[in-house]
């Protein structure tokens, strides 16, 4: 009997986890705050972003973005793209732009193969105090 | 003395000391007990198992197993009832908070690899008076960047499934709101102030060195394209 009611508790529990835990995911927004080894606050950039999109046609288009904040003097930007062989991601070509102003874009295209793609964007501000930089990357796009 | 008894003798004095015992038992109509409930469905399930010889019970086992299958159907069901992604293809935004900064991106479900829609511009109608257009691109995602001295004022526009932006939140509080009947974000950080808002095709951004009021007046004029843009 007590076998019977373990099985029916593990079940109602089961069935519990089931309907809640991707409701709870799906609702809205998820978050995450992994560790870091640097607390050294982001004074120079304001944001940075990239992007990677291959038409029908096969081409790519490339698109790097960074924006510095006021204390920011020197921009630097470079969008490599890159293709997977193997579950290894292997550069294709590179882009580079630089800026004293307030941001540096890059918007290319690139013909492309059959494969599966993502666009690596690097990004670098100095500023009086020294420097800030980072790496973002694209969503992977398959041709 | 000693008595001689044969098997047949002591088979026959069995037999009858039996009939006696049986005899002197009362009949059904004299006996008044009444079995507990516990012990007389203990004693059908027991005549159901002796009936079908198998040790399980028929009946029980097919109950058993009509149990099971409703128990996975309910699962089936409650797991795809309540992930959005089942019902339908959407994007869901998704912000992960890192110390330094907010990567943010659209989560598409089920992803597809590539957009068929055109790519409708839309743009700032007002832009405030002596800045000047720097940086220019269409072609793709929309970014528009004016510059009046050491001000600044950007604009872009991305489908939602290009989306993969890191911005500055550290220190700053991300404040939700609704702008223009959308999901929208504004933040304020080191001097520079900052509104996205979405649709279910795009995501727009203005960030401005300009005080919040701008920022807003600037979105608030973001229109088809062939819209003038000029300051």
């Amino acid at each position: 009997m007590s076998k019977k009611r373990f099985l029916s508790a593990a079940l109602g529990v089961l069935l519990l986890l089931t309907v809640s835990t991707p409701g709870a995911l799906a609702m809205g927004e998820t978050s995450a705050a992994p560790e870091s080894e640097m607390s050294v606050k982001y004074t120079y950039i304001n944001q940075a972003s990239t992007s990677l999109s291959i038409s029908a046609g096969g081409t790519a288009t490339v698109y790097g973005f960074v924006q510095k904040t006021p204390a920011g003097k020197y921009i630097y930007l470079s969008s490599t793209l890159q293709r997977n062989s193997n579950g290894t991601w292997s550069d294709v070509t590179s882009w580079s732009a630089s800026s004293t102003s307030s941001s540096a874009s890059i918007l290319e295209t690139y013909q492309v193969s059959k494969g599966t793609y993502r666009v690596e964007t690097y990004y670098y501000v100095s500023g009086d105090g020294g420097y800030e930089s980072g790496t973002v990357y694209s969503k992977t796009v398959t041709y | 003395m000693t008595i001689n008894f044969t098997d047949d003798m002591l088979r026959e004095a069995v037999i009858k000391a039996d009939i006696c015992e049986l005899e002197a038992l009362p009949a059904d109509h004299e006996i008044t007990h009444e079995f507990s409930k516990r012990f007389e469905r203990r004693m059908k399930k027991l005549v159901r198992r002796g009936k079908t010889g198998n040790p399980a019970g028929g009946a029980v086992f097919l109950r058993r197993r009509a149990v099971a299958l409703i128990a996975a159907i309910v699962i089936l069901l409650a797991t795809a009832m309540s992930v959005s992604a089942v019902r339908a293809a959407v994007f869901e935004f998704v912000t992960e908070v890192y110390e330094k900064f907010t990567h943010m991106f659209f989560e598409e479900s089920p992803p597809s690899q590539e957009s068929a829609d055109e790519f409708i511009i839309r743009r700032p109608s007002f832009i405030p008076e002596g800045f000047e257009l720097v940086d220019e691109k269409t072609a793709g995602p929309v970014l528009l960047v004016y510059e009046k001295g050491s001000d600044y004022i950007s604009y872009s526009q991305q489908r939602v499934e290009d989306v993969s932006m890191d911005i500055n939140t550290e220190g700053a509080e991300l404040e939700e709101l609704e702008f223009k009947g959308l999901p929208a974000k504004y933040y304020s950080n080191q001097g520079v102030q900052n509104l996205l808002w979405y649709d279910d095709e795009y995501l727009y951004m203005v960030s401005s060195t300009l005080d919040r009021d701008a920022v807003f007046r600037i979105a608030e004029s973001v229109e088809t394209a062939g819209a003038d843009t000029s300051p």
